[in-house]
């Protein structure tokens, strides 16, 4: 098990190292130049050549790429993201924010995915090819087909119509407030979450139709055992190995992407943030979370891995 | 296997994701992006004067052309009852400012928003939006060659750190804004600025520039502390004004929290006891937040059509729908550096083949009116002689028959194909792009749509890699310099360097003379004509939205014109 954590760390640092240079780059040759849409006003107003240039130099632009890199390197080395070129504040105390708003939010959404995807697919595995299973099926479908902001905006604007109330559009924390919090946060949670939740479902049926074949399984009916005690103790538990390591997917892709609600249900996040800071070329602000998101996303990568390790002897002796 | 059993591992687990959910739920209480630790501020103010406000000339009303009825718009209530005191006013915005520095960002919420802890030397008045009124300064002195300003300030003002203001805060800020500002052309004939004692402050000019108190009354002209930036070096992160709010709290990408100056050197003002800036970047939330309550105003950046406004009025009977003369015009912008572009007859071709009248009715609902170019009220042709324009007129028939002549003429029997560059996905731009598109295909141009994101359209409009283009253009303020804007060759609206053109609006630019003036201006106008720079399409009017309760709050004219809007605004009791 040490070996197979170490084997696992050592291998983050290629991977960001790559992942370092895929940011970096193709920022610097999208076409687009932060000190000009900052002196435009997003556009409104002519540049002066001169001033541009002052700008330029004053947000370190004009040296060469192979050296900025560098820089910006050495400082992600020492946890310091660098300075935003929009508001020219530390890209840590800006990201301080909004981090634990879209660890929020997909931790919430990941809790509301599991408790609607677990139970529906235990109900659509052990009522197979009935009225039940079907209309189980149809509302995970319908989860994966429908998009996001169509939801969520669809949300909002039912709760303005039935009950002329949407949630909050000014974000507290839980330490501020829990109630505003949780009222604000837990709408585009239910969306994100049913969202997520249909894969989820999917997978944890056809597990549970695997498992159920099984010579245990057969063994546990024969000898006269309850349905809930078959699906508790002995095919749920193995039909959860790879739900559990598709939820790692999920919350990965959860973390990156709830840019939409964000900007629907009016949350700080880094999707929002980073939305803004790429219209605005604001380079060490999409460095930075971009490069968090990828740690983050390989970081529960290997917490899941680790956890699948832990759960199934099988897998520990390989 | 060990003693550990299955059940105390999915126990573990289920301890696992419950530590998760409330590490990231126990986030640090955040401090706000920028702190504001105001002191209290010192001493009573001494009783105001009352200076008699200049007026700017009376607007010739501006005539819609025939086209069906624009939906009503709603008069602001400008109240005669006694104002009442207290309550927060909310208002939305798109988007948040870069930096905080008054002087640097033309970022809308910066003065819109921001502004309200700021005054200028001069400004627009609140109410009555297109007339200049005293501000820091109580009265000013012109001299006889009418290039230099005495500006006499008030002494009765403090900043919000209870240090007094005097003029040399004034000239420390015209310079910076000579240095920095991206709207410094509005004062861009200023040679020297002087202050010979505490509170006056002396501006020499170049030249006469007739339109020098409109540019100097904007609100991108903010005054900032000197003490301030004599200690850090820079307004990055200030936030002391003089003005009737203080900034109390700004979170970046959330809200900035006024709340009311308590030492305001105009007593009785402001009413407010503060002002909210909600930052939504959704369209169809921040609908939703108006409808539900948790927003008032629709802010300057977020105005809407006519019939938005009357479908958000169908949920909120008694919102008040407000006409914004945003000063801001639709224009199809040529690259005279690429074939066929300049050809004058080629341009002059697209200039007849576009129906303004098509324009307003299907792009503004009728919220529009007809132009030529960036002049306003007794300097813009009258309606009756613009309807005879080739272009202007109704008989669009002729006007594009005339149009393909003109492109047989320059080599293009069958038309042509070219590129028309947009903000992609632009609630206003990409429809004029498409309009504009179909408009010459009736003449046989077959424009392809080149939408891009906005900072590589920044980047393409000032590399000068297009073809045409659609923009919106807005003058600042109602002088005709500020006509500019539109004209300059080395700006975002005309690529052609026509010297007659350019020395007809330098010669205007210099004469006191309004009569003289129009005279100039209609020439040039004429010359426009003759050259098609460009093709302004037509003048649009946006709505803005207040809840029923807010009193007084009249949308400035232009987009900068107004430095905060807050300063006499005030809720109605339930």
């Amino acid at each position: 098990m040490r070996t197979y954590v170490i084997q696992r760390l050592v291998i983050f640092v290629p991977v960001l190292f790559l992942v370092s240079v895929l940011i970096f780059v193709p920022l610097r040759i999208l076409p687009g130049d932060p000190a000009m849409v900052i002196l435009s006003g997003g556009g409104n107003v002519d540049v002066d050549p001169q001033d541009l240039a002052r700008l330029r130099r004053e947000l370190g632009l004009d040296f060469p790429l192979h050296q900025q890199y560098f820089t910006w390197i050495q400082d992600v080395l020492t946890l310091n993201l660098g300075t935003s070129l929009v508001s020219r504040k530390a890209v840590n105390g800006e990201i301080a924010r909004s981090l634990p708003v879209s660890l929020e939010l997909a931790s919430l959404s990941t809790v509301f995915a599991l408790l609607v995807a677990l139970p529906v697919g235990i109900l659509s595995a052990v009522r197979q090819d009935t009225w039940i299973d079907y209309v189980a099926r149809s509302i995970s479908i319908a989860g994966m087909a429908f998009p996001s902001f169509w939801i969520g905006t669809l949300v909002v604007v039912a709760l303005v119509m039935l009950f002329k109330w949407i949630p909050p559009v000014v974000y507290a924390t839980p330490a501020e407030s829990l109630e505003d919090n949780l009222t604000h946060m837990i709408w585009p949670a239910l969306v994100l979450g049913y969202q997520a939740s249909a894969p989820l479902a999917r997978m944890t049926r056809s597990a549970l139709l695997d498992v159920r074949r099984e010579d245990y399984v057969r063994t546990a009916w024969a000898k006269g055992l309850g349905e809930r005690l078959v699906i508790t103790r002995h095919m749920l538990k193995n039909a959860l190995l790879p739900v559990i390591a598709l939820s790692g997917v999920q919350i990965g892709r959860l973390l990156g992407g709830t840019v939409i609600m964000e900007s629907i249900f009016v949350l700080p996040g880094l999707g929002r943030r980073l939305i803004e800071a790429v219209e605005l070329r604001d380079f060490p602000m999409i460095q930075a979370i971009v490069l968090i998101s990828a740690v983050a996303f390989m970081l529960i990568n290997f917490l899941v891995d680790l956890v699948q390790v832990w759960l199934d002897p099988r897998v520990r002796l390989q | 296997m060990t003693t550990i059993t299955r059940r105390y591992k999915v126990s573990w687990l289920a301890a696992v994701l419950s530590l998760t959910l409330l590490v990231s739920a126990c986030a640090p209480a955040p401090s706000p992006t920028s702190t504001a630790t105001l002191p209290p501020s010192a001493g009573a103010a001494a009783p105001s004067a009352t200076p008699t406000p200049i007026a700017t000339p009376t607007r010739t009303p501006l005539a819609t052309v025939a086209t069906p009825a624009a939906t009503p718009a709603h008069p602001p209530i400008v109240a005669q009852e006694q104002p009442a005191r207290g309550g927060i006013v909310r208002f939305v915005s798109s988007d948040d400012a870069s930096t905080l520095d008054i002087h640097r960002s033309t970022f809308q919420i910066l003065y819109e928003g921001f502004g309200n802890a700021y005054n200028g030397i001069l400004r627009y008045d609140p109410i009555q939006v297109d007339k200049v009124v005293p501000d820091l300064a109580e009265r000013w002195e012109v001299s006889p060659d009418g290039r230099t300003y005495t500006f006499f300030f008030r002494r009765d003002i403090k900043w919000h750190d209870g240090v007094p203001f005097t003029a040399a805060d004034a000239k420390m800020s015209v310079e910076r804004m000579l240095e920095f500002a991206p709207k410094k052309g509005n004062i861009a004939t200023v040679q020297k600025v002087e202050a010979p004692d505490d509170f006056t402050l002396k501006v020499t000019l170049s030249r006469p520039t007739p339109s020098f108190i409109k540019g100097i009354a904007l609100g991108v002209m903010a005054i900032g502390p000197k003490h301030i930036f004599d200690k850090k070096g820079n307004l990055e992160d200030n936030l002391i004004g003089t003005g009737p709010f203080t900034i109390a709290s700004y979170n970046r990408g959330e809200s900035l929290n006024l709340v009311r100056n308590r030492d305001y050197f105009k007593k009785g003002l402001p009413y407010l006891d503060g002002a909210q800036w909600l930052i939504i970047p959704d369209f169809s939330t921040r609908v939703a937040a108006f409808k539900a309550g948790r927003v008032d105003v629709f802010g300057a950046n977020v105005t809407l059509l006519p019939s938005q406004a009357e479908a958000i009025r169908r949920d909120v009977p008694d919102a008040q729908v407000l006409p914004k003369e945003s000063l801001e015009a639709s224009f199809l912008v040529f690259n005279v550096n690429r074939k066929p572009w300049d050809d004058t007859r080629v341009r002059k071709a697209a200039f007849l083949a576009i129906s303004r009248q098509d324009s307003i009715k299907t792009l503004d609902e009728g919220a529009g009116r007809v132009g030529l170019e960036t002049f306003l009220a007794e300097f813009a042709f009258p309606e009756e002689e613009l309807l005879k324009v080739p272009g202007i007129r109704l008989d669009k028939q002729r006007d594009r028959q005339d149009a393909r002549k003109l492109l047989e003429e320059a080599g293009f029997p069958k038309g042509f194909k070219s590129t028309i560059t947009v903000i992609g996905g632009h609630r206003f731009l990409e429809p004029l792009a498409i309009f504009l598109k179909d408009q010459m295909t009736t003449v046989g141009i077959e424009l392809a749509l080149d939408p891009l994101d906005v900072p590589t359209f920044i980047k393409r409009r000032a590399d000068r890699q297009f073809d045409t283009m659609a923009l919106f253009g807005t003058i600042d303020f109602l002088d005709p310099d500020a006509a500019l804007k539109t004209l300059n060759p080395k700006g975002q609206f005309n690529t052609l360097n026509d010297e007659k053109l350019m020395a007809l609006f330098d010669q205007q630019s210099v004469i006191t003379d309004p009569v003289k003036r129009r005279e100039i201006i209609f020439e040039l106008q004429r010359r426009s004509l003759e050259v098609v720079p460009h093709v302004m399409v037509n003048w649009v009017i946006r709505r803005q939205m207040a809840a029923a309760r807010v009193r007084n709050f009249v949308p400035g004219i232009g987009n900068f014109s107004q430095l905060g809007a807050v300063e006499q605004v005030w809720l109605a009791p339930r």
